[in-house]
C-alpha cells in the first residue's frame, strides 16, 4: 500500500529583516493513506501552508522528512500537485494553456498537453472557456481551472492550500461537492488545508487539528460518516456533534494564534 | 515587492537547492555594489594610463579628483555652483507654489482640470532644449529665462502630483465625512488635503531634480557662470577631466536632492493607503 | 469632490427637454473632451486677434495663421523633408539600438541579482546626470558627425529603460514562480513561460518612457552639432526669427514624437493581448 508519510519534520527559519527565528512546525508525523481525504484545520499562522510546501517539495525541512512510500522528497515531483489559494493562473495564457502548463513543464508538447487537458476543463466545468483569458473568468472559474491544472499532470497526491476561501459562501459550498464528486471519481490522496471546519469535516476521511505555531497535531479526528456525501450531511446531528468537538479543541488555539499574528503585524509573517 | 530569485516558499524559508538560489545574504547588496565602483573607477585608470583608449577622450579618475580639488581649493567653484543652485532655488520655489495652486484647483474643480491637462501634457511631451528658442525669443538671455524655463519644468510634475493627491480621497472617506455632517470646506481641510500631502512630497521631489537639468539647460545656452557653463566652457578646450568633474558634480546634486528630499517624502509613507 | 456633487444632478431628470437643455446636456457629458479643445481653440483664436491687431508683435508671436502659412510652405521644401529624415534617422538609430540593448541589459542586471548590485551605482549616477552635460563629452567622443547624434540619443534613451526594466525584473509576482516551481519547470522554461511575459507590460512601459527621452536626444544632439534635422532649424529660425517656421517646426517634432508614442502603444496592444486596459474590462462582471 502506498502511503504518504510526514516523518518527524522540525522547521525553522529566519525572519529576514530582524533575523529571530521563528519554529515554525515543531515535531510533526503524520502518515496519510493511499486515497484517503485528509483536511488540516488549525489557527492563522500555524503552518499549514509551510506543511503542504514541505510535502510538495518546494521547502526542505530543518529536520526530518517526508516520504513516499519510503522514497525521500526532496523536490518537486510529478506525482504531487498543489493547489494553490490564490488562483495564480497566469494572466497571459489561456484557460487551456493554463491547465496544460503542469505537462508542459514535464516536456509534454504544447499540442498533446493542450489535447490532454481539454477533458479536465469539462470535468471541472469550464467547456467553452478554453480560449479565454483568466481575467475574463469569475474566482469561482478560476479556482476551477486551478484545479483542473493541478489534476492534469495525473499527481499521487492533491495538495490543496485554503483553495475556496476567497468564494463566497454559496459557491463554497458547491464547489465543495463538485471536489467530492471529482474526487470518488479519480481516488487521489488529497491534503486539504482550510480554517472552515464544517468543510473539513464534509470533505475529509479524517481531519488533523494544529496548534498555533510552533505548529503540532493536537488532535486526529477520523471521520466516519458514509459516503457519497450530500450537502445535507451538513446538517445532521452526528456532523455538528464532530463540528463541536473540533471546534472545542481548536478554539484556545486560535485565540493564541490570533495573538502571536497581532505580534507579527508589520513584519513578514509566515503562512 | 518581492526579489525574484528569491525562494519560492515564503521568503525565509530554504530550500531544496534544485529549485532555486540561494537566499541573499543582507551586505550582499551593498559589497557588490562598492566592487562594481572600485571595479570600473580601476578598469578606467588603466585603460587611460596605458592609452589603450586616448586619454584625452576618456580622462582618468585621477585627473578628475585633480582637477576637483583645483576648482574648489581656487575657490573657481563656488560662484558657478552659487549662480546655478540660487537660479534653482527661486525657480523652483516659484514653481511649486505655481504648481501646488494648479494641482489643487485641478484636482477639485473637473472643469479646470479639463482645461488645464492638455496644457499640462503638452508642455511635459517637449524636452526642455526645445522650449529654449522660443523662450529666448520672448525673454532674452539672462535670469528671467532661465526663470521661466525651471517653471515650465517644475510645475508639471508638482502638479501632476498634486493633482494625484487630491484625486486619492477616496469615495468613502468623503462619504464618512458627508455623513458625519461635514461641510464641503472642512472635508477639503480634513480629509482632502491631509490625504494628498505625501503625493506632494513626491511631486515636488521629481520637480526639484528635473529643474535642476532645466537650470543647467540655460546655462549652457546663455550664461557666463554656473555649472552647466562650466561644462560647456571645459568641453570646448578639450577639457575632459573639468567636464567629467561637472558631470558627477550634477549627479552628486541631483542625488542629494533626491535623497533629502525623498526622505522627506518617507515620513509621510505612513499616511499613504496601503497598497494591495 | 465630484461625489458630494453628484447629489445636485438628480433633480434635472424629471424636466422637460429642449433643444437648449439637449445641448447642454450633451457639452455636459462630453466635457472632457470639448473643454481642452475649446481652450486650445479660444488661445488660437485670442493670439490670432492680438498678432492682427498689433498687440503682440509678430516677429516674436507668429499667429496661427501665419504657421499654418508658414508649415504649407515647408512641407513643399525639400529642405524640411531632408530635416525630416535626418532626425527621423538619428531618432530610429539611436532609439532602437537603446531599447533592445537596454532592455537586455536590464532585465540582466534584474534576473542575476550580482549583476544587478555590481551595476547599479553606476546607472543610478547616469540617471541622475542630464544629458545635456554629456554632450560635450560624446562630441569629444564622436566628433561632430551624425554618429556624435545617434549617441546621445542611444545614452538619453538607454539609461532610463534600463532603470525601468530593472524593478519590473524584480517584480515578478511570486505566486507565479511557486506554480512553476510546484510543476517543476526548469529554469529556461521558467524564463520563458513566467518571467518574459511578467516583464513584457514594463518592456512597453519602458519603450514608451523612452520615445519622449529619445525625442530629448535628438534635440540636445542637434542643438550642439548639425547641419540638417528638425531641431537644428528650430535654433536657426529663432536667430533669424523665423518664428512662425519655428513653432511649425516645434509642432512638427511634437507630431512625429507623438506618432512614435502611439506606435510602440499599438506594438504592445498586438502583442500582449492578454493586456486587460481599464477602457477594455471584457466579460468580468461576475466577479463574486
Amino acid at each position: 500500500m502506498h502511503s504518504l508519510a510526514i516523518n518527524d519534520v522540525v522547521m525553522e527559519y529566519e525572519r529576514p529583516r530582524t533575523h529571530e527565528r521563528v519554529l515554525a512546525i515543531d515535531h510533526l508525523s503524520l502518515t496519510i493513506e493511499n486515497s484517503s481525504f485528509v483536511s488540516v484545520v488549525g489557527p492563522s499562522g500555524c503552518g499549514k501552508s509551510t506543511l503542504l510546501f514541505i510535502i510538495d517539495g518546494l521547502v526542505r525541512p530543518t529536520v526530518g522528512s517526508v516520504t513516499i512510500d519510503g522514497r525521500q522528497i526532496t523536490s518537486p515531483g510529478r506525482d504531487r500537485a498543489m493547489v494553490f489559494q490564490e488562483a495564480s493562473l497566469f494572466p497571459w495564457y489561456t484557460t487551456l494553456r493554463n491547465c496544460a502548463y503542469g505537462l508542459e513543464c514535464q516536456g509534454v508538447s504544447r499540442k498533446d498537453a493542450e489535447t490532454r487537458s481539454r477533458p479536465l476543463l469539462e470535468m471541472v466545468g469550464l467547456a467553452g472557456f478554453e480560449h479565454h483569458y483568466p481575467h475574463e473568468l469569475s474566482i469561482g472559474m478560476q479556482q476551477r481551472a486551478n484545479l483542473a491544472r493541478a489534476l492534469a499532470v495525473d499527481p499521487d497526491v492533491l495538495l490543496m492550500d485554503e483553495p475556496f476561501a476567497a468564494l463566497d459562501a454559496q459557491t463554497r459550498e458547491l464547489m465543495q461537492a463538485e471536489l467530492l464528486g471529482i474526487w470518488a471519481h479519480a481516488k487521489k490522496t488529497v491534503v486539504f488545508i482550510t480554517h472552515q471546519i464544517d468543510e473539513a469535516i464534509y470533505l475529509s476521511d479524517r481531519v488533523i487539528v494544529m496548534s498555533a505555531r510552533p505548529g503540532r497535531i493536537i488532535d486526529d479526528i477520523p471521520v466516519e460518516l458514509e459516503r457519497p456525501r450530500s450537502l445535507d450531511i451538513k446538517r445532521t446531528p452526528s456532523f455538528t456533534a464532530l463540528e463541536e468537538r473540533i471546534w472545542h479543541r481548536l478554539a484556545s488555539e486560535v485565540k493564541h494564534g490570533g495573538e502571536m499574528e497581532r505580534a507579527d503585524r508589520g513584519v513578514a509573517s509566515a503562512p | 515587492m518581492t526579489d525574484t530569485t528569491k525562494p519560492p516558499g515564503a521568503p525565509p524559508y530554504r530550500v531544496a537547492a534544485s529549485v532555486w538560489q540561494s537566499i541573499p545574504h543582507p551586505s550582499e547588496r551593498l559589497i557588490y555594489g562598492l566592487v562594481g565602483i572600485v571595479a570600473v573607477l580601476a578598469v578606467w585608470e588603466a585603460v587611460s594610463q596605458t592609452e589603450v583608449v586616448k586619454s584625452v577622450l576618456i580622462s582618468r579618475p585621477t585627473a578628475i579628483i585633480t582637477a576637483a580639488i583645483q576648482e574648489f581649493s581656487t575657490g573657481a567653484i563656488w560662484p558657478n555652483l552659487q549662480a546655478t543652485l540660487s537660479v534653482w532655488a527661486l525657480g523652483f520655489t516659484l514653481a511649486a507654489i505655481l504648481g501646488i495652486g494648479i494641482g489643487l484647483l485641478s484636482g477639485i474643480f473637473r472643469t479646470f482640470r479639463y482645461i488645464a491637462d492638455p496644457w499640462l501634457n503638452a508642455i511635459n511631451v517637449a524636452p526642455d532644449l526645445a522650449f529654449v528658442p522660443i523662450l529666448i525669443l520672448w525673454f532674452g538671455i539672462g535670469l528671467k529665462f532661465k526663470i521661466v524655463l525651471v517653471l515650465l519644468t517644475g510645475t508639471f510634475y508638482v502638479a501632476i502630483n498634486t493633482l494625484a493627491g487630491v484625486r486619492s480621497a477616496e469615495g468613502r472617506f468623503l462619504q464618512v465625512a458627508e455623513s458625519l455632517g461635514a461641510s464641503q470646506i472642512r472635508v477639503l481641510r480634513t480629509v482632502v488635503l491631509p490625504g494628498s500631502v505625501p503625493y506632494v512630497m513626491t511631486g515636488l521631489r521629481q520637480g526639484a531634480a528635473r529643474s535642476i537639468i532645466a537650470v543647467i539647460v540655460a546655462e549652457f545656452v546663455s550664461s557666463n557662470q554656473g555649472i552647466g557653463f562650466m561644462i560647456s566652457v571645459a568641453g570646448s578646450f578639450l577639457d575632459t577631466a573639468t567636464v567629467m568633474f561637472g558631470i558627477a558634480l550634477l549627479a552628486i546634486l541631483g542625488f542629494l536632492v533626491s535623497e533629502i528630499l525623498g526622505r522627506i517624502e518617507h515620513r509621510f509613507d505612513a499616511w499613504r493607503p496601503q497598497l494591495p | 469632490m465630484a461625489a458630494l456633487r453628484r447629489g445636485n444632478r438628480i433633480a434635472n431628470v424629471a424636466a422637460p427637454i429642449g433643444p437648449l437643455d439637449r445641448f447642454g446636456r450633451w457639452f455636459g457629458g462630453n466635457r472632457q473632451r470639448i473643454l481642452p479643445l475649446l481652450s486650445f481653440a479660444l488661445v488660437a483664436l485670442a493670439w490670432e486677434v492680438s498678432a492682427d491687431i498689433g498687440l503682440l508683435n509678430q516677429a516674436f508671436f507668429a499667429s496661427p495663421t501665419a504657421i499654418v502659412i508658414a508649415g504649407v510652405r515647408d512641407v513643399q521644401t525639400q529642405l524640411f523633408w531632408g530635416d525630416v529624415r535626418a532626425s527621423a534617422s538619428e531618432f530610429i538609430v539611436g532609439y532602437g539600438i537603446a531599447v533592445f540593448a537596454g532592455l537586455v541589459f536590464g532585465f540582466t542586471m534584474g534576473w542575476f541579482r550580482r549583476f544587478g548590485y555590481f551595476f547599479r551605482p553606476w546607472i543610478d549616477a547616469l540617471n541622475a546626470t542630464p544629458s545635456l552635460a554629456l554632450m560635450p563629452l560624446v562630441l569629444i567622443w564622436f566628433g561632430l558627425g551624425a554618429s556624435s547624434k545617434v549617441a546621445i540619443v542611444f545614452i538619453t534613451t538607454f539609461v532610463p529603460v534600463v532603470v525601468n526594466i530593472y524593478t519590473g525584473a524584480r517584480t515578478v509576482d511570486q505566486k507565479f514562480l511557486r506554480v512553476a516551481a510546484g510543476f517543476g519547470a526548469s529554469r529556461t522554461f521558467l524564463l520563458r513561460s513566467v518571467v518574459v511575459p511578467s516583464i513584457a507590460p514594463f518592456g512597453f512601459a519602458a519603450a514608451r518612457l523612452g520615445v519622449g527621452r529619445a525625442v530629448s536626444g535628438v534635440v540636445v544632439g542637434e542643438f550642439f552639432s548639425a547641419q540638417a534635422g528638425l531641431a537644428y532649424r528650430l535654433f536657426q529660425d529663432a536667430q533669424l526669427l523665423q518664428t512662425a517656421r519655428l513653432l511649425f517646426g516645434a509642432l512638427t517634432i511634437t507630431f512625429l514624437a507623438l506618432g512614435a508614442f502611439r506606435f510602440v502603444s499599438f506594438a504592445e496592444s498586438r502583442t500582449l493581448r492578454w493586456r486587460v486596459t481599464a477602457s477594455g474590462m471584457s466579460r468580468l462582471a461576475r466577479n463574486a
